[in-house]
């Protein structure tokens, strides 16, 4: 063979094997220097909220490693979601990683997409995508290294809510219904709960994740558990059962679902003394998965007392109100005046009547 | 009150819708009422039972009675201006004055007004001037009540209500504006069921009830 001809199969080949061989951020990198030194530190690349979780639950009770299927989810060139250059990537190609929870229970479906779940995320219904809420710095990283979503991911709801601002979709604009404080169940709850705990209107839960197999035994949605996040507030927990060599394992963990709807959960899901203790966990000592300072708390007295709907929640009214007049230093019992008010106008026409029967006389 | 020379005509007092519109505002209003004391708990009213129940009955009987409130209104103006227009607040004032004094035995009798002339066909005085406020007095309180009641329940689309109540709150010691809105709610509902009471009594002692469901009523004929 000519040893020209060799040398250009030789070019091509090493050409061809070369990009394929490692990561593209490095040639990427060239030009886009900021992003892939970010993105080599972002948790699509280091699948550290992944491990970490792993290593905290599943993996710390069957002492077994990652599973290989869980190192799909590292995505390790540019080219897997960018498919050419310039190449903006569109819903599909997240959900195409995302498709165990958070991708097609946004779009309405559960695991794998192997059945419908109880609703799509409003978001989806209005046709917004994922980078539509999660920009640049949350995919490529912003040079941290995160070990949890919670930190990463930044997007707020009332990033949006908070001002009702106009998003873009498509070719159309959105008014973003603006977060009203004075609703009932945000005045009592926005200093204990997530808008998540309320807003999501379900989650997905694997009975017995076959580590083995990779198979499940069942999938509900009607499980709904809160536990405290860092910050203090309440957030939607997810109970992860998992069979291993025949034994079964639970673990919890704090999660994001991405299933919301605008009316919040009914009021008894939570106010409801036959599943408070369900919802809040309580007995449960296994193990928690997620950021630190996540814990289980005790239900409050008032959530096992009280039973009612949404609406009448809404308009409960207490029994008692009091009037405070600091500058006279009085207080008024509504209830009270409000039966002297009726006494006195009783006895009022009482004696009128009878002064009447008496004159007439 | 009447005289015992006095001549008297039946005459044609309340026309039918008049009647309706009354009947209804009055069924309504005991059905409301009713179940606003099992809302607030009130005098340990627990019926019915079912609280979602109450406050469906409470919310949406509410307007129906609004409704007829609204054709009892356009009723006054329409036909009734004569009686119960706002010109007459101040004789009616002064007549309840001189009506008080009277029953506590500080001034003279006061004779009933009310009189009915055949030669023109048509009353001279058609209502015991007290009676001028009670309509626009219920309106009043009809309207403070369906305004606090409505915030109550549609928060979202009275939140400007609400914001402004939040403004007053602390002046009242309570914590929000909901809180006050509710106090607001509960106290005029008093005054309402405290107006009922003299109301119906003045129908009793005055005479006027039978007008109000036959629509005829044996009238004094003028001098």
């Amino acid at each position: 063979m000519d040893k020209r001809v060799l040398i250009l199969i030789s070019v091509i080949l090493i050409g061809l094997i070369l990009p394929a061989s490692g990561s593209d951020v490095q040639r990427c990198g060239l030009c886009h220097s900021n992003i892939a030194e970010n993105y080599t530190k972002s948790l699509h690349y280091t699948i550290m909220g992944i491990r970490v979780a792993w290593d905290e639950g599943i993996g710390a009770m069957t002492h077994q490693p990652l599973p290989k299927i869980c190192m799909k989810c590292h995505v390790e060139n540019c080219s897997t979601c960018h498919i050419y250059h310039g190449y903006i990537p569109n819903m599909t190609i997240c959900v195409d990683c995302h498709r165990h929870n958070v991708g097609v229970n946004y779009m309405g479906y559960l695991i794998d997409k192997m059945g419908k779940g109880p609703s799509p995320d409003i978001h989806y219904v209005y046709g917004l995508n994922c980078t539509t809420c999660h920009k640049e710095p949350e995919i490529h990283g912003d040079g941290h290294l995160y070990t949890h979503s919670f930190y990463a991911v930044k997007v707020r709801c009332l990033d949006c809510h908070g001002t009702g601002k106009l998003v873009r979709v498509g070719n159309k604009t959105i008014r973003v219904k603006k977060y009203d404080p004075n609703l009932l169940p945000h005045r009592i709850h926005a200093k204990v709960l997530s808008c998540i705990a309320c807003h999501a209107a379900w989650y997905q839960t694997c009975i017995n994740c076959h580590l083995d197999t990779g198979k499940v035994d069942k999938i509900t949605t009607k499980e709904f558990h809160l536990i405290q996040g860092p910050d203090g507030k309440l957030y939607p927990a997810v109970r992860m059962i998992v069979t291993f060599q025949g034994k079964t394992y639970t673990s919890v963990a704090l999660i994001a679902p991405h299933t919301i709807s605008p009316k919040g959960r009914p009021c008894s899901d939570c106010h409801n003394p036959n599943t408070i203790n369900d919802v809040f966990l309580v007995g449960y000592k296994g193990r928690l998965v997620g950021p630190p300072g996540i814990k289980i708390v005790k239900p409050g007295e008032s959530l096992k007392q009280l039973v009612c709907t949404a609406d009448e929640c809404y308009a409960r009214p207490p029994n008692k109100i009091v009037i405070k007049i600091p500058v006279l230093n009085i207080w008024i019992d509504t209830e009270m005046l409000g039966t002297l008010i009726i006494g006195a106008t009783i006895v009022g026409i009482f004696l009128h009547y009878l002064k009447r029967r008496l004159t007439l006389k | 009150m009447g005289g015992h020379n006095d001549e008297y005509v039946e005459v044609h007092r309340q026309h039918l819708l008049y009647r309706i519109t009354h009947w209804g505002i009055v069924s309504t209003g005991l059905i409301i009422g009713f179940t606003g004391l099992r809302l607030g708990e009130i005098w340990g009213v627990s019926i019915p039972q079912n609280y979602q129940l109450a406050l469906k009955i409470h919310v949406y009987l509410g307007f129906v009675f609004a409704f007829f409130w609204l054709l009892m209104f356009l009723q006054l103006i329409t036909h009734e201006w004569k009686w119960f227009g706002f010109h007459r607040f101040l004789y009616s004032i002064k007549f309840l004055i001189a009506e008080t004094k009277a029953w506590l035995g500080i001034g003279p009798h006061v004779e009933d007004p009310r009189c009915y002339d055949p030669r023109i066909g048509d009353y001279r005085e058609k209502i015991i001037p007290t009676e001028v406020i009670v309509p626009w007095a219920y309106i009043l309180l009809t309207i403070i009540m369906g305004i606090t009641g409505l915030s109550l329940y549609y928060q979202n689309y009275f939140a400007p209500i609400i914001h402004l109540a939040d403004r007053f709150a602390p002046i009242f010691g309570l914590n929000s504006g909901i809180d006050l809105l509710r106090a607001i709610h509960r106290l005029v509902m008093f005054f309402y069921l405290m107006m009922m009471l003299v109301h119906a009594y003045a129908c009793f002692v005055f005479g006027v009830i039978k007008s109000m469901i036959t629509g005829t009523r044996l009238e004094r004929v003028c001098k």
